[in-house]
């Protein structure tokens, strides 16, 4: 048995702001977060709220934040996560109280994709329908947890954004129908802020606890409109209903964007390429500045080159090599992800690039101190 | 509408299914649960949909309830189910010679039955223990434990009945020895808070008990909690059952990626006090893999326990001998009106339940409102929080 401090969020409707409350709770090798919650509710304060149900990851319910990761808690051993473990509700949601928040948003726009709960597909290899039975069936993966919409960082500031978990419903409509229609899933993915806002960050595939795998999902809808079939005429903007104002208020904003603590490396890329782009402007208007004081005379030139030669704006070289490498290669994997080529290996594909990112950057390198020390 | 209201204590699949009966009955409802609706007993089963032939020998009672719920809730609740039937497996001698006995049980309840060669079995199921003697086909199913109940509420919610989660009895309020209301604590808000009503439902589960002491009165209720063990794989299609008295790790139900194990069964006094002890783990693993021999390397997902609200004697001691049927108390008989306790059942059973319970309720209120819960389509569970 270990002692673990748990650090808490806690709000309740009417507080004027959240704050957070320790507990100290003992765990032994299988103990799980949730374990921990239950008998710090039962021992030391029973106003603590949360949601749980079936234990064993397949409700979804007990969804939320461990140390910044969203897991389900029933599945999370405490024992892996420290001395201090911090425990929040999901994020990008509209929060009740304590850990619980209101799966309303998720719901309305998940239910949309017409996803059926049972699949029809063959469970196991070899084995045959039982008499009676006119095919083999089964539950859906995606366990409706909204871990996904917590993770992405395109949830967090676009609140019409159709997110990760809807759109992974939408795509197993169009593999497997079952009575819906697979065109108007597609119609309803292909819009502005459908399928076509995702930025590839792949956090919703990495957190979700049941290998639905919506970013794959996403673009493999890409894919299937670029390629497919017309898409019928686009219903009148069911999508575009804003949620209700709590969820936007309830959103992360613009701070997901540049802030990747814990992510997985989609998430690193997502917000190095907006690093490196801004970065890019940044460095374009100053050039131009700087080319405007060449134009002065040849005093001016002999200067530059004087400053140009110093080793902190070779450093400043490299760097914007760096940044140009990284902007342009990132850039050539989110075109091809994006339209549905090497989705589902994406990681090795960005590992791939950022080799010959290293390639180009050493000679580039190299390159630019032999011209400095050649001359 | 009629301006009856009527409070329950409790969001598992009993009060869920009552709140859904009652309110098609007219009657106001409030239900009150101190945590998510279904956070106890009820999300933390199986995902068995019952046939009844786990307890066609020894249980009848119970299991004739559980085969006309069975055919109810495909009715009602389309969708809900993965339709994948059930297999009693025989695996050895033993288990041969306890067939005619569950055969007949099953005729006697009126479980369908289909029996089937080794050979037949093993090409549907080809992970099963190739020593099986033979195996027979019933109809079994899997639901999903959370999905199934918050159908009933979403409906409830939908006809006007109001789902208070997070809201924690405390007490309740007394007009003489009349229950007239409940008092507790809005834990969304952190106040407390009073419903007046003319008729209070306990359908607290294992917590039964605990609710019924605060109006003195006593329910014999025995919180008989279970080891279940999920490991990766769908090793099976259908669920697979042991050809034997019901017993330990004698059940494997498919659920969604996952294989369910289950159960044991010993007996608590505090319903919030669940162990999952490690040799029950590992029971689990032995009884399932005699079975599915696969079972015996396939990886955990999670190991938890759920209490049973068993009816019976506090003396009980494992919890296996006392009977899977239900109870309902109307403590009018101690001397408190306005007051009545479901105790007992299963998932399967909750509408049948909620039916007998309702059934009390509007004879106590004077109304006549039969009860519609076996012909009304459910909403979609989505429906309950979207």
């Amino acid at each position: 048995m270990s002692t673990v401090t748990l650090r808490v969020f806690r709000f309740k409707q009417g507080d004027a702001a959240p704050h957070y409350d320790t507990f100290t709770v003992t765990a032994g090798p299988r103990t799980t977060v949730l374990e921990a919650l239950q008998a710090v509710r039962r021992d030391q304060d029973p106003s603590l709220i949360l949601r749980h149900s079936c234990h064993h990851a397949s409700c979804g319910t007990c969804g939320m934040r461990v140390n910044g990761h969203e897991v389900l808690a029933c599945v999370t051993p405490l024992a892996d996560l420290g001395p201090v473990v911090t425990v929040e509700p999901l994020q990008n949601a509209p929060l009740v109280a304590d850990l619980v928040v209101d799966m309303h948003p998720f719901y309305a726009t998940f239910t949309q994709a017409g996803m059926p709960l049972v699949r029809t597909s063959d469970n196991l290899a070899g084995s045959h329908p039982a008499p009676g039975i006119e095919t083999l069936t089964r539950f859906e993966n995606c366990l409706e947890c909204g871990l996904c919409l917590s993770a992405c960082p395109v949830v967090a500031t676009d609140p019409l954004y159709l997110g990760p978990a809807a759109m992974a419903a939408a795509w197993r409509v169009v593999q497997e129908p079952r009575g819906a229609d697979p065109a108007q899933a597609l119609a309803w993915v292909d819009q502005e802020h459908g399928c076509w806002r995702c930025h590839l960050a792949f956090e919703c595939s990495t957190v979700c606890p049941n290998d639905v795998q919506p970013g794959q999902a996403i673009a493999a809808l890409r894919q299937r409109l670029v390629q497919g079939e017309p898409a019928p005429p686009r219903p009148r903007p069911a999508a575009a209903e804003p949620a209700p104002s709590p969820a936007r208020a309830a959103r992360r904003g613009l701070r997901a964007w540049f802030d990747p603590r814990g992510r997985d490396v989609g998430y690193w890329a997502f917000v190095l390429h907006r690093v490196t782009g801004l970065a890019l402007v940044f460095y374009l208007v100053l050039h131009l500045w700087v080319l405007r004081l060449l134009a002065r005379g040849p005093q001016a030139w002999d200067d530059f080159i004087a400053l140009a030669r110093s080793p902190l704006f070779l450093a400043l070289d490299g760097v914007l090599l760096f940044g140009i490498l990284f902007h342009g290669l990132n850039g050539l994997r989110v075109a091809l992800v994006g339209l549905g080529r090497g989705a589902a290996r994406h990681k090795a594909l960005f590992w791939a690039l950022m080799a010959v990112l290293v390639v180009a950057l050493l000679v580039g390198v190299a390159a630019l101190v032999a011209v400095v020390h050649g001359a | 509408m009629s301006a009856y209201h009527v409070v329950i204590i409790g969001g598992g699949a009993t009060g869920a299914a009552l709140a859904h009966d009652l309110t098609l009955r007219g009657v106001q409802v409030t239900l009150v649960e101190r945590g998510e609706v279904t956070s106890g007993t009820t999300g933390r089963h199986h995902g068995l949909l019952h046939s009844g032939a786990r307890y066609a020998v020894k249980d009848p009672e119970s299991a004739r309830e559980c085969i006309q719920e069975n055919t109810i809730l495909r009715r009602i609740a389309p969708g809900s189910f993965e339709l994948n039937d059930g297999l009693f497996v025989a695996i050895t001698d033993e288990d041969l010679a306890y067939y005619d006995d569950f055969m007949e049980g099953c005729a006697a309840t009126g479980i369908p039955t289909r029996t089937l060669s080794r050979e037949e079995a093993l090409r549907l199921e080809p992970n099963l223990n190739p020593d099986l003697k033979l195996a027979v086909q019933v109809p079994d199913g899997t639901m999903d434990a959370m999905r199934l109940p918050l159908r009933f509420l979403a409906t409830a919610k939908h006809n006007g009945a109001r789902i208070l989660p997070f809201h924690r009895v405390t007490g309740l309020r007394f007009h003489g020895r009349t229950v007239v209301g409940v008092q507790g604590r809005d834990l969304v808000r952190n106040r407390d808070f009073t419903l007046d009503a003319d008729l209070v439902v306990n359908a607290a589960g294992p917590w039964a008990e605990q609710i019924a002491r605060m109006a003195d009165v006593d329910v014999p209720v025995v919180p008989s909690p279970g080891v279940l063990v999920a490991v990766y794989g769908r090793w099976t299609n259908m669920v697979i059952n042991r050809l034997h008295r019901a017993g330990d790790g004698d059940i494997v139900v498919p659920q969604r990626t996952l294989s369910v194990i289950g159960t044991s069964s010993w007996v608590v006094d505090d319903p919030d006090h669940l162990d999952v002890p490690e040799e029950h783990i590992r029971l689990m693993y032995e009884k399932g893999a005699e079975m599915i021999p696969a079972l015996a390397h396939a990886p955990m997902r999670a190991a938890w326990a759920a209490a049973r609200p068993l009816v019976g004697s506090r003396q009980a001691q494992s919890g296996r001998e006392l009977s899977r049927t239900f109870k309902v108390f109307d403590h009018a008989e101690e001397g408190v009106e306005g007051f009545v306790t479901i105790v007992g059942g299963k998932a399967t059973t909750a509408r049948a339940m909620a039916e007998v319970t309702a059934d009390l309720v509007v004879r106590k209120l004077g109304l006549d409102a039969p009860c519609r819960t076996r012909e009304v389509v459910l909403l979609p569970h989505t429906a309950y929080y979207a």
